[in-house]
């Protein structure tokens, strides 16, 4: 699955590394927006959401860290997916979201 | 009584006393890492709504002015450069650093924080995170964390 997200959002390991801030896999609603690899083309997802950095994740890694993994696609985004912090992981939604971050893949464009 | 001990008593050096202790007295062109740090968080006033194309709100102003009042206030000499983020809903994050430690403060909109502290990297100090948040106003608090860093 891909996660777009701001630039700003890219951490600097102190080796070079570049990685995803946690707060990239956190939003004010409890639902992080995603895309289903194998069914985008990420010349298209580059195109939707310009300027933005995008990470990879597995569904297993998302569920292994505590979120809910579910399709939601909606008309010219049939690949468009959230996953959301279950309920009884929300008090630890940071320390989720880090583990996450931790296991996505940047792709370099 | 000397001089001295009359002046300091004068309702000039009484003005001055009470506008030292409402003035933080930094000259922070003396210090290039604070500059850089605010220059951080200003960055962040130039995004506009929908900044992370998921339809986040513009970064807050209380949640940038707090941001401001801990760089202000932080002992930055003794720490690593934080980084600074946005954070969806308009928050700031401030994320540092230091040996196998890292924290990582979110703050929000309402003034309050959100902190994460890491103790080490390796995967039995998952265990020992320490995750909560402070309220509005807890600046004591925040710098015990920051000091906890600085004892890495």
């Amino acid at each position: 699955m891909w996660r777009a997200f701001n630039e700003l959002q890219v951490y600097v390991e102190p080796d070079g590394t570049e990685r995803p801030e946690s707060w990239a896999f956190r939003d004010q609603t409890n639902e992080v927006s995603l895309f289903v690899a194998e069914e985008t083309d990420l010349e298209w997802l580059h195109a939707l959401l310009p300027g933005t950095r995008i990470a990879a994740i597995t569904a297993g890694d998302a569920r292994e860290c505590g979120f809910l993994v579910t399709r939601d696609p909606f008309p010219g985004q049939p690949s468009h997916a959230l996953i959301c912090p279950l309920p009884q992981t929300r008090k630890s939604k940071g320390e989720n979201a880090r583990k996450l971050a931790k296991r996505a893949r940047l792709i370099h464009r | 009584m000397s001089l001295a001990a009359v002046w300091a008593g004068s309702p000039v050096m009484l003005r001055e006393r009470e506008r030292r202790q409402q003035w933080s007295r930094v000259n922070i062109l003396e210090k290039p890492r604070m500059l850089e740090c605010l220059r951080m968080v200003a960055d962040l006033t130039r995004l506009d709504a929908n900044w992370d194309g998921h339809g986040s709100a513009k970064i807050q102003s209380a949640a940038l002015s707090t941001a401001v009042g801990i760089m202000l206030q932080a002992p930055l000499e003794y720490l690593p450069m934080p980084h600074v983020c946005p954070v969806s809903g308009g928050s700031v994050g401030l994320h540092w650093r230091a040996g196998e430690r890292e924290l990582e403060l979110t703050v929000l909109g309402n003034g309050a924080i959100e902190y994460l502290a890491v103790p080490g990297q390796r995967l039995e100090d998952e265990a020992s995170i320490e995750e909560g948040t402070l309220s509005p106003g807890c600046a004591g608090d925040v710098g015990r964390w920051l000091q906890w860093l600085i004892e890495a």
